[in-house]
C-alpha cells in the first residue's frame, strides 16, 4: 500500500463535542464516583501522557499526567458540553507541565522522555528506509514549544486547526504559522535535501 | 532545492503554503496544479518532501502510558476526594461550632445584663469567625489552590481583627 497516497487525512475536521454519556460520566467523577472517572482516564490517557512527556521526563512527566485528570474532573465544577474535552484536558496538562518546568527553571526544550523508548512505533517501511526516525525525532524536540507542540497535536492527535488554537491559547494564525515554520526546519532532517530558499 | 529549468506549462512554482496545504490533503489538486506538477520537477520534489515529513511524522514513536496508569490515577483522585470531604467537614463542622457559640453567648449576654460589653465583643469576635470559617469552606471548593484560600483568608482575617479591636476599644473607652 502506498502509504503517501494515504495521507491526505480526511479525519480532520475538528474534535467532536462532548457528548450525553461523558457529560454524566464527568458529573459522576465530580461527584467521587472512582469508575466513572476510571472510565474518563481511560479514554484520555494515551493523548495526555504523550503530551506530559514532550515536556517532562518519565516519572516526573507521569506525575502531571495522574494530576491532570484528578484537577480536570475534581476541582473543576462545571465543564462546557458544547466544547470538545479533550483540548481543554490538554490545555490543563500543558499549563501544568508548563508550571513545573518554571518552578525548576528548566528550560521548555528538554530531552525527549526515556519512555518513548518504550513506545511501539508503527513504520511503514517504504518510508522508514528514506527518513532517519531518530534523527527526525531529535529535529522535533529540538524544536521551540509552540511548534513543537503545534505539529505534535496537529499530526500525531490529527487535531484541527482551530482546536489546536484553543488548546495552546493562540490564534489560529500562529497556529498555522508554527505548523508551517516548525516542517520547515523538520525538513532539514530529511536525506538527500539540499534545502534551498524556494 | 535545486532550482530545475521551467517548461513553458509551469511559469511559475507553487508557493509553499500551496504545497503544504496539497501536502496536508487540506485542498484538493486543481489541474492547474497537476500540469504544473508534472512538468516541474522542482515544485515535484518539494510536494514528495512534504507528503514524505508527514508520513515520518505521523510514524514518530509516541510515549505509552504504563499499564497500571489507570489503576494509579484513579487511587490518586479517591485519595484526593476523601481528602477534600473531610476538609470539607471539617470546615463546616467549626463553621456551626462557632455560629453555636456566638449565639449562646448573645443570648447569655441578653439575659444576663452583667456581663455587659465584654460578652458583646466576644460574641461578635466569634460571629465573625464563623463568617470567616464560612467564607473560607466556600472558597476552598470554589478555588482548590491553596495559595489562594491562604491569601484570601489572611485578608479576612486582617479585615476580622481590624473590626474586632474597633469594637473592643469603643467597649474599653465606655
Amino acid at each position: 500500500m502506498d502509504l503517501l497516497a494515504t495521507l491526505s487525512l480526511p479525519f480532520r475536521t475538528g474534535m467532536t463535542h462532548t457528548d450525553t454519556i461523558e457529560t454524566t460520566l464527568i458529573q459522576a467523577a465530580q461527584g467521587g464516583d472512582e469508575k466513572a472517572f476510571a472510565e474518563l482516564v481511560k479514554r484520555y490517557q494515551r493523548p495526555v501522557y504523550a503530551l506530559c512527556n514532550r515536556y517532562l521526563r518519565g516519572s516526573e512527566a507521569e506525575d502531571v499526567a495522574q494530576e491532570t485528570f484528578v484537577k480536570a474532573f475534581l476541582h473543576v465544577r462545571e465543564i462546557d458540553s458544547a466544547r470538545p474535552i479533550l483540548p481543554w484536558l490538554y490545555t490543563v496538562a500543558r499549563n501544568l507541565c508548563l508550571d513545573r518546568l518554571r518552578r525548576r527553571k528548566f528550560e521548555a526544550n528538554v530531552e525527549p522522555s526515556p519512555n518513548t523508548a518504550s513506545a511501539e512505533p508503527s513504520v511503514d517501511d517504504a518510508v522508514a528506509g528514506r527518513i532517519d526516525l531518530e534523527r527526525l525525532k531529535t529535529a522535533f524536540a529540538a524544536l521551540p514549544e509552540g511548534p513543537r507542540e503545534a505539529l505534535a497535536l496537529f499530526h500525531l492527535e490529527g487535531m484541527a486547526y482551530q482546536d489546536i488554537a484553543t488548546t495552546l491559547e493562540v490564534p489560529i494564525g500562529t497556529v498555522m504559522t508554527w505548523i508551517f515554520r516548525g516542517r520547515k526546519e523538520l525538513k532539514k532532517a530529511l536525506p538527500g535535501r539540499h534545502h534551498e530558499e524556494r | 532545492m535545486s532550482d530545475k529549468p521551467m517548461s513553458n506549462t509551469a511559469p511559475h512554482h507553487l508557493d509553499e503554503d500551496r504545497l503544504l496545504a496539497l501536502a496536508l490533503g487540506m485542498e484538493v489538486e486543481t489541474e492547474e496544479d497537476s500540469a504544473h506538477l508534472r512538468a516541474c520537477l522542482s515544485c515535484r520534489d518539494e510536494l514528495l518532501q512534504e507528503r514524505e515529513l508527514s508520513a515520518a511524522l505521523v510514524m514518530m514513536p509516541v510515549a505509552t502510558p504504563p499499564p497500571d496508569f489507570v489503576a494509579r490515577t484513579t487511587e490518586r483522585f479517591a485519595a484526593e476526594h476523601r481528602a477534600r470531604s473531610v476538609r470539607g467537614l471539617l470546615l463546616a463542622g467549626a463553621s456551626t461550632l462557632l455560629v453555636g457559640l456566638a449565639l449562646a453567648l448573645s443570648l447569655a449576654w441578653r439575659l444576663i445584663p452583667q456581663l455587659g460589653d465584654t460578652a458583646s465583643v466576644v460574641s461578635a469576635a466569634l460571629t465573625q469567625g464563623a463568617a470567616l470559617v464560612s467564607t473560607l469552606t466556600v472558597l476552598a471548593s470554589v478555588f482548590p489552590s491553596l495559595a489562594a484560600c491562604v491569601a484570601i483568608g489572611a485578608l479576612l482575617t486582617m479585615a476580622t481583627s481590624a473590626s474586632l479591636l474597633t469594637r473592643l476599644a469603643r467597649a474599653t473607652a465606655k
